[in-house]
């Protein structure tokens, strides 16, 4: 599923690892600034200064643009910061792909999207005005909430979580910990990666998989 | 001192970026296709909204207004019983004003407005964020932005041309007590097709320009938040140059 061969970028020189389909990864790193190095890569947005990033076995940097975007199509990617537009409304924002790529008018996903969110600990009673705001009017944590909702409605079959526990209550952790598990099981070889520099912040979490960042660059 | 090798960096620098522009300009006409697509269509719509119909009230206001002092200017000259002014009137409005103000107008409105929105967008990553949703920010972001703009050049400027006309008309209808549809009469005499041409022509061409350099240096930072007002200025300034040289151009060629 991802796959990372002789990777060197920023701190990083000859990280080589692989996470098999179907698991759940939580990925350590020493900083901040590691794991935003690390998520920026995953997502494509910087390119590597040597080595290959293979996702669904796929070079991500040795093919076309065209392809690289229908390869994001299967990816869920949740940023730390919420990576929603800030020129569009949240429920604009969390229909925008299913809208973009699959035709689906936002008023149709409006159902699932309250049941997610307030399964979240969102009330239902003012859940229609929150949605009409603009990003800009939300903490970060709640930003980052919406961007899970707008990456589970596409249904990718890799999730990857930037931070996803940072600065939310003991309950909400808990029943974002619940739903993200409930997503990843609800179909087969579906891949959930959860990235943070700081494992205590995310103790509930039950992984298949733990890569921790030992010094510089070596992930493990 | 200016030292030659200054000279030499700025003259490349202007030179990448006009090659920038241009060819963001084809990247643009590349994504059109993109136009099937729901969201983009409200990109390009919204867009639209910005640049075009939210500046009618205040174009309708500046417009008038230089028609009234085209009219007054001139009738101080050659009296307002000439058929000269009203001529003045559609000449300057049609041939110059419309297009030029106009452009002026979008590109402090909607240009600087763009190019910020853009640059604050990638520094922020959001452009990044919709590369990892798997869309193109250049047929979700770009591309209706550079028609949505080019549309609302074009339709702002022959909006201005006929407030300005209708401006002085009615000064000139107020100030000789004679019927507002005589003088629109001596308009019509006055318009012929190849100024309407040219004067669509020039009003295209702003569109395009102001679009592409917009959304070139929008898309131009790289982290810093300190780029934006820079990189707006820059947008500003290079948009300024190409609709004065192009506007040179197409007048020598229109009348050659």
């Amino acid at each position: 599923m991802i796959r990372f061969e002789d990777v060197s970028v920023g701190p990083f020189r000859g990280l080589t690892f692989q996470i098999e389909a179907g698991t759940v990864c939580k990925i350590v790193t020493e900083a901040a600034y590691e794991k935003q190095i690390l998520v920026q890569v995953l997502a494509g947005h910087v390119k590597p200064d040597k080595g290959r990033i293979l996702l669904f076995g796929r070079d991500i940097w040795g093919i076309s643009e065209l392809e690289a975007l229908e390869l994001y199509q299967r990816v869920g990617l949740v940023h730390g910061e919420g990576g929603l537009i800030s020129n569009l409304k949240v429920w604009e924002n969390i229909a925008l792909p299913l809208w973009y790529h699959k035709g689906v008018p936002p008023e149709e996903v409006g159902r699932q999207v309250a049941d997610w969110l307030t399964h979240l600990g969102f009330d239902a009673e003012g859940l229609a005005d929150y949605v009409h705001q603009l990003p800009g009017n939300l903490p970060a944590h709640e930003r980052r909430l919406m961007a899970l909702v707008r990456a589970m409605l596409m249904e990718p079959e890799l999730m990857i979580f930037e931070e996803m526990l940072k600065q939310l209550t003991a309950e909400v952790s808990k029943r974002v910990l619940g739903l993200t598990r409930e997503f990843h099981a609800a179909v087969a070889g579906r891949t959930s990666v959860y990235v943070g520099p700081d494992e205590q912040a995310w103790p509930d979490l039950e992984a298949d998989l733990v890569l921790r960042q030992k010094g510089r660059g070596v992930i493990s | 001192m200016i030292s030659t090798q200054k000279i030499g960096e700025k003259t490349i620098g202007a030179w990448t970026h006009t090659v920038g522009v241009f060819g963001l300009l084809w990247i643009a006409a590349l994504h059109l296709r993109a136009l099937h697509i729901a969201p983009v269509r409200q990109v390009l719509y919204r867009q639209i909204y910005f640049s075009g119909i939210e500046a009618l009230s205040k174009v309708t206001l500046i417009a008038a207004l230089i028609g009234i002092v085209i009219i007054t200017q001139v009738s101080n000259f050659v009296g307002l019983h000439s058929p000269l002014v009203q001529r003045m009137l559609v000449w300057t409005t049609i041939r110059e004003m419309g297009p030029l103000i106009s452009a002026i107008f979008i590109i402090a409105r909607s240009s600087t407005a763009v190019t910020s929105e853009l640059a604050a967008m990638k520094v922020s990553g959001e452009i990044g964020a919709l590369r990892s949703m798997g869309i193109d920010p250049l047929g979700y972001l770009i591309m209706p932005r550079v028609l949505g703009v080019t549309v609302s050049v074009f339709f702002l400027t022959f909006y201005f041309q006929f407030a300005a006309i209708f401006g002085g008309l009615a000064l000139s209808s107020v100030l000789l007590d004679t019927p507002l549809i005589q003088h629109f009469k001596n308009v019509f005499e006055a318009l012929s097709f190849g100024e309407v041409g040219v004067s669509a022509v020039k009003a295209l061409i702003f569109g395009l320009l102001i679009s592409a350099t917009s959304c070139y240096h929008g898309q131009r930072v790289q982290h810093s938040i300190t780029e934006i007002p820079q990189t707006t200025t820059a947008a500003v300034m290079q948009s300024l140059f190409f609709i004065f040289i192009f506007d040179g151009l197409i007048t020598v060629v229109s009348f050659l």
